[in-house]
């Protein structure tokens, strides 16, 4: 969609290119999946000699996919939850204001990320294999990067930033991504010894410390110099310690906050003037202290990326500004570094407030769009995303959807995080068609895969699906031959498909004749008004059930029903042999159960249908109804 | 990053014509001039040959699975003038053959499940023919297009039953009218609707310049829209749209270097594959401005170094 798609590289070191100079031909398999072969549309005249083998091959080809990696199954099952918080405490936010909740959900995801970033490392510290060791670190740089970029996002959207003042939450987020001689510092402080200035990285830590607005580190390291009882160091000390720094809760405006900060630097100015300054570092520092854009130039260097100045810039030069100001910082900041990385690029399009670029870069992170996806929808849901077209529409809930829809599908391809991706599916109306056709063609194996696949559908009201793969099963069991007909019948039931449990009901009967016992007697004797479905099923069910009430030596009512299953004529051919030899035992009960009007009737059906019987049964049978009737004739069958 | 799962030594004795997946993709089968129709079992990385079915005598066109609530059916058809459905019990057997054309059968598609075991087959004699499984008498019923496209049909594709009549509920519309799209050598694209007992030719769409060689109507997403794919010999594919089924509007998705031999659309009918003669298959997508973008090229010979491109979309 708007966004970009990931590039593919396609290695085909073992395609066997001869057999395609005919053509080639594509087929879709489920998800990103699909086949390639070998096409050909003439009608070939090859000779007698050269029809041989030939060499076509056919190329099963996929995506390959980065969460499918157990050890990011993790991340994909608990992102998922925070997923759906966020969109729970959307709908609720139609009506209140969530800010805070969603503060409190993007700083889950950001606790998960780092969750995977920690068992990333000790994965990739584990692995000996040089090969795995070294995907372990390629999904480590991609995670750094989700996080870094997640925080500054939460910070310039989502965040609650008092006064809108960004500067302590910018740096915040420098230090915490960019640690730079953290370590070093630590060391110097620990051994507190005068004359630290030999450690080869003193004036390095010192600056670092500077830009990134560690100011009592900064003084700690100072006083450690050998010199630090001079003029100089004294001078920067005091300039460093009396430094107007603006709090929300400080009891003045950013406007006087303004005019005294500035009028400190301008102190700083005229400080670094006067030529005090004599250690060359010690100015350097004045200079950064006072904004000068060649003293930023001239540390640049000492920093793996521009953005690692982004909040000494601010700090030294605009402390006041606003979250939604910070493009100035960052075009400034840009302008001393020429390396432009993937990374630079979205935090530069993050600090212009360019969310759409911001969206349009981090599709090409190779992670199968979980940032993007995430990202993208919690940003939508904090209200904070406008997206127009080319046209000026607003396309911003087009692309959230699109970006959903694509993880969603991505997931149903995995044989277990498919009921991940329905949630992510279902919850679009494009979606859930989506889901419906994915979820039919779920490979099922087992009978409990298809129960999970059918009681997931269900969660979603994808019915369709559930009759679907219920007459798939019941399909299944019937060709699996006579035993299988109780399986069939089941899953029959469950589709509520009549031609369905209309096949299974007659292979059932069928069965039966042939010596089997009845299947799924218990289910079809709970099954009530699903019988209805259809009219062998129904008779399979009514003569189920006499059964039951023979067994149970309910002869009355035994022979009543069998009575109305012979009357009604519902029986199929093939059936009526096993249907009239029933009533033999009844016929001769030691009490007659059958009265003279239904012996007659049995009569007249066992005359207009005695081709089913062999002759010998039949005359049986009719000499079975004789004697009843002649029991019969004057004192009748009671009503009970 | 793309990958090829695994290949599949067809060990067919002749060129290869067309290649279906199953239902679920866990079965592939393959028809070829060697008369033969193959079927092989393809699980995480493994494959083997299922069957090797033997009943044309001629080159077999094309080959399309039905759906599995109807068990393991299999069509095919053939230059020898017959389709032959092919059913799995144990092992695989002739279930029926169909020998109503008088040319060869380019093109064979089941029906959306939803209206039941129906098959549809198109030939160079020029007519359409489906067929249609009598559960009750257990036979199957004729009906028969003559004159559906002049020298003759080379694909059809069926409408899906949930797109079928887009004002109607999709949960109710199972009563909605059944629709079948066909290409043919009179460069003509047709639409065919199912009233009472015939079908009658709803529409025609004329673009093409040259035989259309491939017709594919799109999956539903339930959305008020439809959409079919074609391509010809023209080197062109159109993406024809409707909102109602009755009025469509073609694109031009791209003119190509050569002949288009195939479109095929992904499961759930936003990404299109098109496949022909220059060796390439692409895969393409619609962005939200509805311009259609390439989004990938599989070609052919890329053995040598690895070919990474970036597309937008």
């Amino acid at each position: 969609m708007i966004g970009i798609f990931k590039f593919i590289r396609v290695n085909f070191q073992e395609l066997p290119d001869k057999c395609f100079k005919k053509g080639i031909g594509c087929v879709w398999r489920r998800g990103n999946q699909f086949t390639v072969f070998p096409r050909s549309q003439s009608v070939n005249k090859t000779t007698d000699e050269s029809r041989n083998k030939t060499d076509d091959k056919i190329l099963n080809i996929r995506q390959e996919v980065v969460l499918f990696t157990p050890i990011l199954r993790k991340l994909v099952n608990e992102a998922n939850g925070t997923y759906l918080s966020v969109q729970k405490i959307s709908e609720t936010s139609k009506t209140t204001d969530n800010q805070v909740d969603f503060l409190k959900l993007s700083r889950q995801y950001r606790s998960i990320i780092r969750v995977c970033i920690e068992s990333l490392q000790e994965a990739a510290s584990k692995e000996k294999d040089g090969i795995d060791k070294n995907t372990y670190l390629s999904y480590l740089t991609i995670f750094y990067s989700i996080e870094c970029i997640w925080h500054l996002c939460e910070i310039l959207y989502i965040d609650i930033i008092p006064g809108e003042v960004v500067l302590p939450f910018l740096l915040e987020w420098v230090r915490f991504h960019f640690p730079c001689h953290e370590q070093t510092a630590a060391q110097l402080l620990e051994s507190c010894e005068v004359g630290s200035e030999d450690h080869k990285d003193y004036w390095d830590t010192v600056i670092v410390m500077i830009v990134q607005g560690r100011i009592d580190v900064a003084r700690a390291l100072l006083k450690l110099h050998s010199a630090a009882d001079s003029n100089e160091f004294k001078l920067v000390d005091n300039s460093l310690r009396s430094m107007p720094v603006y709090s929300v809760y400080g009891g003045i405006s950013t406007g006087e906050f303004t005019i005294s900060w500035k009028h400190w630097q301008a102190e700083c100015r005229s400080k670094l003037n006067s030529k005090v300054l004599q250690d060359p570092q010690l100015e350097l520092v004045m200079r950064l202290m006072c904004g000068e854009r060649s003293a930023f130039e001239c540390v640049s260097v000492k920093f793996s990326s521009w953005f690692d100045l982004v909040g000494g810039w601010v700090l030294w030069t605009a402390p006041w500004t606003r979250r939604g100001e910070l493009g100035a910082a960052g075009a400034a900041c840009a302008a001393f570094t020429h390396t432009r990385g993937p990374l630079e690029q979205i935090v530069r399009a993050l600090l212009d407030g360019d969310l759409h670029q911001v969206i349009r870069e981090i599709q090409q992170i190779s992670d199968n769009n979980w940032f993007a996806a995430h990202l993208t929808d919690m940003l939508y849901h904090c209200g904070k995303l406008r997206i127009l077209d080319i046209h000026q529409a607003d396309v911003t809930s087009r692309l959230r959807d699109s970006l959903i829809l694509e993880y969603g599908s991505l997931l149903m391809e995995h044989k277990s995080l498919w009921s991940v991706g329905l949630s992510y599916l279902c919850g679009t109306p494009e979606g859930v068609r989506r889901a419906e056709l994915m979820l039919e063609r779920m490979p099922i194996q087992t009978e409990a895969k298809a129960m999970r696949v059918a009681a997931e559908a269900k969660k979603y009201g994808l019915l369709g699906v559930v009759q679907s793969v219920s007459a798939c099963m019941s399909t299944r069991h019937l060709s699996g031959g006579a035993e299988r007909t109780g399986g069939a019948l089941a899953w029959g039931a469950r589709a509520r498909s009549g031609p369905q449990c209309s096949r299974a009901a007659h292979a059932a009967l069928r069965a039966h004749c042939a010596g089997l016992p009845l299947p799924a007697a218990d289910l079809l004797l709970t099954a009530g008004p699903a019988l209805l479905v259809d009219d062998t099923l129904l008779l399979l069910g009514k003569y189920c059930d006499f059964h039951r009430l023979y067994k149970s030596r309910e002869f009355r009512k035994a022979a009543k029903l069998l009575v109305s299953l012979i009357t009604s004529n519902i029986a199929p051919e093939y059936f009526w042999s096993t249907l009239l030899l029933d009533t033999l035992p009844l016929l001769e009960t030691e009490e007659p159960v059958i009265s003279s009007e239904d012996t007659y009737d049995i009569m007249l059906c066992l005359e207009l249908r005695s081709t089913c019987l062999s002759k010998e049964k039949a005359d049986l049978l009719r000499l079975a109804l004789a004697r009843n009737l002649a029991r019969t004739v004057l004192v009748d069958v009671g009503d009970e | 990053m793309i990958s090829v799962l695994n290949t599949i030594d067809t060990g067919h004795e002749d060129m290869i014509h067309d290649a279906e997946l199953d239902y679920y993709g866990l079965r592939l089968a393959t028809c070829s001039s060697d008369n033969s129709v193959k079927i092989y079992d393809i699980k995480s990385g493994t494959q083997t040959l299922a069957a090797d079915l033997k009943g044309h005598f001629g080159p077999v066109w094309q080959v399309a699975w039905a759906h599995p609530k109807f068990g393991n059916l299999l069509a095919s058809c053939s230059y020898d003038r017959k389709v032959i459905i092919w059913k799995e019990s144990g092992e695989w057997t002739k279930l029926y053959e169909y020998s109503g054309h008088e040319s060869s059968v380019n093109s064979v598609a089941w029906a959306p499940e939803e209206y039941g075991l129906i098959l549809a087959c198109c030939s160079s004699d020029g007519s359409i023919s489906t067929i249609t499984y009598n559960q009750d008498g257990g036979n199957w019923d004729v009906k028969k297009i003559p004159g559906a496209h002049a020298i003759g049909v080379n694909s059809i594709s069926w409408c899906p039953a949930i797109s079928a009549d887009l004002h109607l509920d999709p949960l109710t519309n199972k009563d909605a009218p059944k629709r079948i799209v066909s290409g043919g050598c009179d460069n003509l694209i047709k639409i065919w609707k199912e009233q009472g007992d015939q079908w009658i030719e709803e529409n025609r769409l004329e673009m093409h310049m040259d035989w259309v060689r491939d017709v594919a109507w799109a999956p539903s997403l339930g959305l008020q829209r439809s959409m079919i794919a074609s391509c010809s010999q023209d080197k062109r594919v159109v993406i024809w749209s409707s909102d109602d089924n009755v009025s469509w509007s073609p694109t031009i998705l791209n003119t190509f270097d050569d002949v288009i031999w195939s479109v095929s659309w992904s499961l759930t009918g936003n990404i299109l594959a098109v496949s022909g003669g220059d060796n390439k298959v692409s895969l393409w997508r619609e962005n939200a401005d509805g311009q259609w973008l390439c989004i990938s090229e599989v070609a052919k010979g890329l053995g040598q170094a690895p070919n990474e491109e970036r597309s937008t979309l």
